[in-house]
């Protein structure tokens, strides 16, 4: 089971010292982003729905101290959204200007990461 | 995976050269801070300068855009940061801002990376921490299937999948250096091998073919089996490649391979030659920039053969490193023995070992030096 956060897009695209990426890359642990950009190469959006794949409880630990990432629920894809608390999600999807629709419209956990990726491709 | 490999690059040349000199088709970028020159070290490709390095194999467009390349690294220092990685759907030789994907290793920071350039601006795809000491050698390869990006390290997915569609083209593969820790990785070699369909390989044995047949620009000759009698006369045009995964014997006699032709044995690997590479190139003329690279054992060759310009021949733990249109400098272990070449003006300079011998022929000017 992986872990996913949405996490501030930080950098301004300097190849090697500063590319854009999540602020998930502050962290010593393994991680992935789709990042939608424009024709430019300039990302969509100001924010990213990241998989961690590979991690440290410690690592865990002070990334989640770290209100530049919201953590969404830990658990299966399966897992139906009616059974979890979803009050912190409306709360950073509100805040990030990404929409309810994506959890409004979302049947599992699983239905809400896919929702949430189809916004990052058309924003608002 | 299996697949058509369509590039192979072991930077076989003297130290120094540059890598758009080794006459396999590299070219080095003109863009603003990413023209720096990169340069063969011991057989490995290395930064030679503190300027980014960008190169691409400019004559050898990959075929489809679903392919694999992958770089065997060497890490000349366990120190500091440096970043070099290998490049795939790029954009081509030239100016132009940086396109391309790249799966790229930095030392001591944010390990393995698949990153994304796209005119000139740099996302971080994906990231693994991970560290490498003085002499390790890992291989990276780059895979990319429709806009299925993934990255492999010593042949295990550590990346990916991900989807992206950013960069759909074939475009080329290439590599990028950028690091002012110059000269901390090194890379060994490079491979790229298509992953759509093509002709199916031949699985049995491949005997007495090819006799009198030409093979155009990047056509490809794999054999599953043993592979004997084959290429004579035949003639390898530029790009074409011919590998075996088991034995190749009598090859090439008397073949002509021209410019950026490519004969290559290994060990047991998906586009080489498993077993030993024997009786190839006796007659056989060696282009501008053709190439023979053998992993495994290389036996009675050479014998007549030309070597025009560039031309080289290697054989695994730089037994013998270099070889010049009328010279050949061979470095040689217990027990070797070298046939040279007959023809007036011919030389060898053997530095060998214990119970080394030397069976010269009787041409014309023909010297032998030997250092004990």
């Amino acid at each position: 089971m992986k872990r996913y956060y949405l996490a501030d897009r930080i950098g301004d695209g300097t190849p090697d010292t500063n590319e854009w990426r999540p602020s998930v890359a502050n962290y010593p642990v393994g991680w992935g982003w789709q990042c939608p950009v424009d024709a430019n190469g300039v990302p969509l959006n100001d924010w990213g729905l990241v998989e961690v794949f590979s991690e440290t409880p410690a690592a865990i630990a002070t990334m989640e101290q770290d209100p530049s990432l919201d953590p969404l629920p830990y658990v299966a894809r399966d897992v139906l959204l009616s059974t979890l608390d979803t009050a912190p999600v409306h709360a950073a999807l509100i805040r990030r200007g990404i929409g309810l629709d994506v959890v409004l419209g979302a049947d599992t956990f699983g239905d809400l990461l896919d929702n949430i990726t189809a916004r990052a491709a058309s924003p608002l | 995976m299996a697949g058509s490999p369509f590039l192979t690059e072991d930077f076989l040349a003297p130290d120094g050269t540059l890598l758009e000199n080794l006459g396999t088709g590299l070219v080095r970028s003109t863009a603003s801070g990413n023209n720096g020159a990169a340069q063969v070290t011991n057989s490995r490709a290395t930064q030679a300068a503190a300027t980014n390095a960008v190169y691409c194999w400019g004559s050898n467009p990959a075929p489809s855009p679903n392919h694999e390349v992958s770089a065997k690294y060497f890490f000349n220092s366990g120190a500091g940061n440096p970043s070099v990685g290998v490049c795939a759907r790029m954009a081509g030789p030239g100016g132009a801002p940086l396109t391309f994907y790249q799966a790229r290793l930095v030392n001591n920071s944010s390990g393995l990376v698949l990153a994304r350039f796209l005119n000139g601006a740099a996302v971080t795809l994906q990231s693994a921490p991970m560290n490498f000491a003085f002499g390790d050698d890992p291989k990276v390869t780059l895979r990319m299937q429709g806009d299925q990006l993934s990255v492999l390290l010593n042949d295990q997915l550590t990346l990916g999948p991900i989807s992206d569609s950013a960069i759909p083209g074939a475009g080329y593969v290439g590599l990028r250096m950028a690091s002012a820790n110059v000269n901390q990785i090194r890379v060994t070699e490079v491979r790229a091998t298509s992953l759509d369909n093509g002709p199916a390989p031949i699985v049995g044995q491949l005997n007495a073919t090819l006799d009198g047949a030409t093979i155009s620009s990047s056509a490809q000759v794999q054999v599953a089996g043993a592979l004997s009698k084959s290429l004579a006369p035949a003639t390898l045009a530029s790009a074409a490649a011919l590998a075996s995964t088991a034995g190749l014997t009598k090859a090439l006699a008397p073949a002509m391979l021209t410019a950026s032709a490519y004969i290559e044995a290994e060990p047991p690997q998906q586009d080489g030659v498993e077993g030993t590479l024997s009786k190839i190139l006796a007659g056989a003329t060696l282009a501008a920039s053709a190439r023979v690279a053998v992993r495994g054992a290389l036996a009675s060759t050479l014998e007549g053969a030309i070597l025009v310009a560039t031309a080289t021949v290697a054989r695994s733990s730089f037994d013998i490193s270099k070889i010049y249109p009328s010279r050949v400098v061979i470095f040689e272990g217990s027990g070797s023995r070298v046939t040279p070449f007959d023809g007036s003006g011919s030389r060898i300079t053997p530095h060998d070992g214990s119970g080394s011998r030397v069976t010269p022929f009787e041409g014309s000017g023909s010297r032998i030096t030997r250092f004990e």
